[in-house]
């Protein structure tokens, strides 16, 4: 994994654009990994259709995540001949099988690894010079000692003198890109929707672990600090949940990061955040369900969940993220849209983007910060925390407010906050709590709208750029709707967005096409409507998007 | 006890806890819909009000030393003339009621004696001989109103307490 | 502790205008009392007070008081109060519940609360049953306590010790009080606020509709616990021969509470660096 992080840094340098995405086994340590690069020339933000190359170390447990490298006829495969045959599941997918004997290379000389042969090898072929490398070899061995580091070095040339002596022919024409003007960043999902709390104000997280979103509390853990916030690590999700809801009633911007099981746990704190209107928010980073599930593997599965979690009726914010970069402006205008609306914003990121690494463009700087709508309170006046307004917000006081003092209460409550059980009191509160949602302005952010075609191509979270990308390569016959704000509801924008449309097709990670029921029951859609969806950990492909648009495109 | 602010905290204090406690019980009894009783204990509250009244007036133009609620100097654990609040009851009557405020009115007459018999100060035993009297008083009204009232036993709920969460 | 108000306040201006749905002869109407004395006593200003508390007969008091308050879910008033008196430690935070929400739904959060040791103050109203659910057996009834439909032979297990767990998990004040005798109740109360750390205070407080027996109470309690001690292992061998009527601090630790890590402020475009190659 570390070479891969080293070749994605070192080719941003030289000019690329990429992604890096891993595929991990079970194990703690040493299991059957993958690192999945892609590179281009402009901004990469999906992992395409299909493998130019397969560098194989070697061949353990292939079979078990061999349909997470889908290869063509034309795709080239290098293997060391020391870790055995080609395996039937690779030799049936006809792509050029090529020997390199890494290991074998690597024992030429004293201190030199296989995985160092491999990075060379491959940044060679792909026109980096040894100068590219060095830096974030530095960066990556620089506290393991001055002899690993040389006999890596090495490692580099002895790969770029094996590029050499393979087939010419087997490599794609590569022209290297010209230098930058100014620096790209490397960057996960995870760390940027670390970035993007801090962006919009959040200075409190309380953080228990788990895969794939720990990333996002651990990278928050030291940078919380320098802005003046604080990361504590609780017990259990339940504290996490309501530590943060408990940090909001005291007006400080307050996130927890979860994955699904958490987010089952989390959701009576959630509700009582509805309820008793505080804004806090939420990053739940999907991996495969339902109970444990897959823990390090991408799926879409929790989007029923975020929606239609919480008992009673609980109108709340629910957004996902498009892609790595947009995992930084999403999660930071979830937070200004749970501080503007007092409610919580559940951001759907998922291991895919959470745990991929991109070199894109700096994000623009700016963007909205949280802004609480206090009350203006006076000594002996009576304060109504719950005030009927106009646009469902009742301005809020907190602790330290001489007048303000009220107590918040999950117990359906008048206007002052006092338990009620009458039937017109929870009537209004329900219509005032959905009245702030209906008037939150979300009209910049709904949704990524892109091209013109009569087959609109509805994605969601990390799927939206694969759909982008197929819908590029449509020649016109379809436009993407990567749907960004999931609740509250944008009839208006969807319908503006479906103008022109004869047929929608709606892509998804998950067996039970949660979202395309979603669609269905909620907007007002074109007759046709198709769904293709998935379980995941295998990605959706442009490629396969693109043949149901075809398809599609076929029918009419 | 030795001087006659602090003895006037203390009767301030006795008499506005216990209105506040008698409140507390008819809020209590009203909110579980027994007014009568309810009714009863705002009375009590009432009178304890009026001693509240007298005892200001006397420390008018006293500087009446501010005691934390931990500092006053009760014979008991609470102050003396708070009915036993512990041994209030959904299911009380009014003879009841009146035998807790009867506690009430003994603990405030107890302790005004005590004061006056135990103190050295002139002023003080005034003040103090003066409430206990009052509180004698009280006593032998609630007595009498005892006496007038017939135990009529527990008032009978059929339902079985209600469930809430 | 806080700010503390130029004026003079009476305790009744730490109670609201709501009346209590509680039982008359709940023990749970001491502790209001109680701590709204305490707060008066110590001269807190209202505002910079925030009583948080879960669901049950018990967790009705924020709504009773004046200060800020907080009437949260079952069993998560802790976290609700950690999570605050973490963001805004200028404020005085009391949490309080019952021994349901404490000691069952909550009893995870309990024992991470003393091990956290953050300056608040936890006031447990035991009375040893689900009141609001109609009398079920609490994690502090009897074994044999056989008048709940739910567990008509009796729980069948022994009751949770409160004060054994909250000082083996690291509490830094632990107290016993009984709601019949409110002055101590108000001056522990008191002192647990201004005791910097975790303090937590069981106070046995009778359910008089589901535990008539409960009335007997007063005679049962002792004061036995007369001088806090500061040895942990002392407070635990006094506990071997608690009959669970003693009442009193049992341990105050002269060990610091504990404070997040320092802050900084930094500009963002400081910590974006670190993104850029």
């Amino acid at each position: 994994m570390t070479v891969g992080q080293i070749l994605v840094d070192a080719a941003a340098r030289a000019g690329w654009y990429g992604l890096f995405r891993r595929s991990l086994g079970p194990q703690i340590r040493g299991g059957e990994s993958a690192a999945l690069l892609r590179f281009g020339d402009r901004p990469i933000l999906n992992h395409g259709d299909s493998f130019d190359l397969l560098l194989a170390y070697d061949w353990g447990n292939i079979n078990r995540f061999a349909a997470e490298l889908p290869l063509r006829p034309d795709s080239v495969v290098l293997f060391d001949p020391d870790a055995g045959e080609v395996p039937e599941v690779i030799e049936r997918t006809d792509a050029r099988c090529v020997a390199a004997p890494l290991a074998q290379t690597a024992k030429s000389a004293p201190g030199v690894r296989a995985n160092m042969v491999g990075l060379g090898l491959v940044a060679h072929a792909l026109g980096l010079v040894p100068e590219d490398l060095k830096s974030e070899l530095e960066k990556a061995l620089g506290d393991k000692g001055e002899e690993i580091l040389a006999g890596s070095l090495e490692g580099l040339r002895l790969g770029a003198e094996l590029c050499e002596s393979l087939p010419a022919d087997i490599w794609p024409k590569v022209v290297r890109p010209a230098p930058l003007a100014v620096p790209r960043w490397s960057i996960t999902g995870n760390e940027a929707a670390g970035m993007g709390a801090i962006r919009g104000g959040v200075r409190f997280v309380a953080a228990y672990p788990i895969t794939p979103s720990t990333e996002i509390l651990e990278w928050l853990a030291p940078n919380l600090t320098r802005v003046g916030g604080q990361l504590v690590q609780v017990e259990d999700e339940l504290a996490s949940v309501n530590m943060i809801v408990g940090a909001s009633f005291g007006g400080t911007p307050s996130l927890t990061a979860t994955s699904g099981p958490g987010l089952s746990l989390m959701l009576e704190g959630l509700g009582m955040a509805v309820g008793a209107e505080f804004p806090i928010t939420l990053i739940d980073v999907q991996r495969g369900g339902p109970s444990t599930g897959i823990p390090t593997k991408s799926e879409q599965s929790d989007f029923n969940i975020a929606v239609y979690g919480m008992h009673g009726d609980a109108p709340h914010i629910v957004c996902a993220p498009t892609s790595i970069p947009d995992c930084l402006s999403t999660v930071q205008w979830a937070v200004s849209a749970a501080e503007a609306a007092q409610c919580p914003a559940i951001v759907l990121s998922d291991q895919n983007m959470g745990q991929s690494r991109a070199i894109v463009d700096p994000p623009k700087s700016g963007g909205p910060v949280a802004e609480r709508r206090l009350a203006q309170v006076e000594d002996g006046a009576a304060y109504k925390r719950y005030a009927l307004t106009n646009d469902g917000v009742s301005p809020m006081s907190v602790p330290g407010m001489k007048g303000g003092e009220y107590t918040a209460d999950g117990l359906a409550h008048n206007e002052r906050g006092t338990p009620s059980t009458q039937a017109s009191d929870h009537q209004s509160q329900l219509d005032k709590r959905l009245r702030k949602l209906e008037t939150l302005d979300c009209d910049d952010v709904w949704a990524e709208v892109a091209g013109d075609g009569p087959v609109a191509v509805i994605a969601w979270g990390s799927l939206t750029e694969a759909a982008r990308e197929a819908v590029e390569r449509s020649n016109g016959a379809a436009r993407l709707i990567g749907v960004r704000v999931i609740l509250p509801l944008q009839e208006e924008a969807m319908a503006k967005a479906l103008d022109g449309v004869s047929k929608v097709l709606v892509v998804e990670q998950n067996h039970g096409a949660q979202f395309f029921h979603f669609l269905k029951g909620h907007y007002s859609l074109p007759q046709t409507v198709e769904s293709l969806h998935r379980p995941g950990p295998l990605p959706i492909r442009p490629v396969e998007i693109l043949a149901a648009i075809t398809a599609m495109k076929g029918d009419a | 006890m030795n001087s006659l602010e602090l003895f006037l905290a203390h009767a301030l204090r006795l008499e506005e806890d216990s209105a506040v406690r008698y409140d507390e019980m008819a809020d209590a009894l009203s909110v579980h819909r027994k007014s009568e009783v309810a009714r009863l204990f705002r009375k009590m509250a009432h009178y304890s009000r009026l001693h509240l009244a007298e005892a200001e007036r006397r420390a008018a133009g006293l500087v009446i030393p501010r005691l934390k609620a931990w500092e006053y100097q009760w014979p008991g654990d609470d102050s003396p003339e708070n009915a036993p609040a512990e041994e209030a009851d959904y299911a009380m009557n009014d003879r009841d009621a009146l035998l807790l405020a009867l506690k009430g009115e003994q603990g405030a007459y107890a302790f005004y004696s005590g004061v006056a018999a135990d103190t050295a100060d002139d002023g003080i035993k005034a003040a103090a001989s003066e409430f206990a009297a009052e509180e004698g008083e009280h006593v032998a009204l609630l007595e009498d109103w005892l006496s007038r009232t017939p135990d009529t036993g527990p008032v009978i709920d059929l339902d079985p307490p209600a469930a809430l969460a | 502790m806080n700010q503390v108000i130029a004026h003079e306040v009476d305790f009744t201006d730490y109670k609201s205008d709501v009346t209590p749905v509680w039982c008359p002869g709940c023990g749970d109407y001491a502790v209001l009392s109680a701590i709204t004395k305490a707060l008066a006593g110590l001269g807190l200003a209202r505002e910079n007070v925030a009583l948080i508390s879960g669901i049950g007969c018990s967790s009705r008091i924020a709504a009773y008081t004046s200060v800020y308050g907080f009437h949260g879910i079952h069993g998560r008033a802790l976290p609700i109060a950690q999570g605050l008196k973490l963001a805004r430690p200028d404020l005085t935070v009391l949490c309080a519940g019952g021994d349901g929400d404490g000691f069952s739904i909550g009893g995870n959060h309990f024992m991470h609360a003393c091990r956290r040791n953050l300056d608040l103050t936890y006031i447990v109203m035991d009375n040893n049953v689900y009141g609001m659910t109609k009398g079920q057996a609490s994690p502090t009834s009897a074994a044999d306590w056989t008048e709940s439909k739910l567990t008509p032979e009796g729980p069948g297990v022994p009751p949770f010790q409160p004060l054994d767990i909250a000082l083996a998990a690291g509490a830094s004040h632990v107290a016993r009080c009984f709601s019949g005798k409110v002055q101590m109740l108000t001056k522990t109360i008191a002192e647990a606020i201004q005791h910097p750390g975790f303090s937590f205070i069981q106070v046995i407080s009778p359910c008089v509709t589901y535990r008539p027996e409960m009335r007997d109470f007063k005679n049962l309690v002792h004061e036995s616990f007369t001088e806090a001690c500061t040895d942990r292992r002392e407070a635990r061998r006094r506990l071997i021969d608690d009959d669970g009527f003693s009442l009193g601090t049992l341990f105050k630790s002269v060990e610091p509470s504990y404070k997040p890590s320092h802050r900084n402020s930094e500009p963002l475009d400081e910590l974006e660096r670190q993104f850029a190659l």
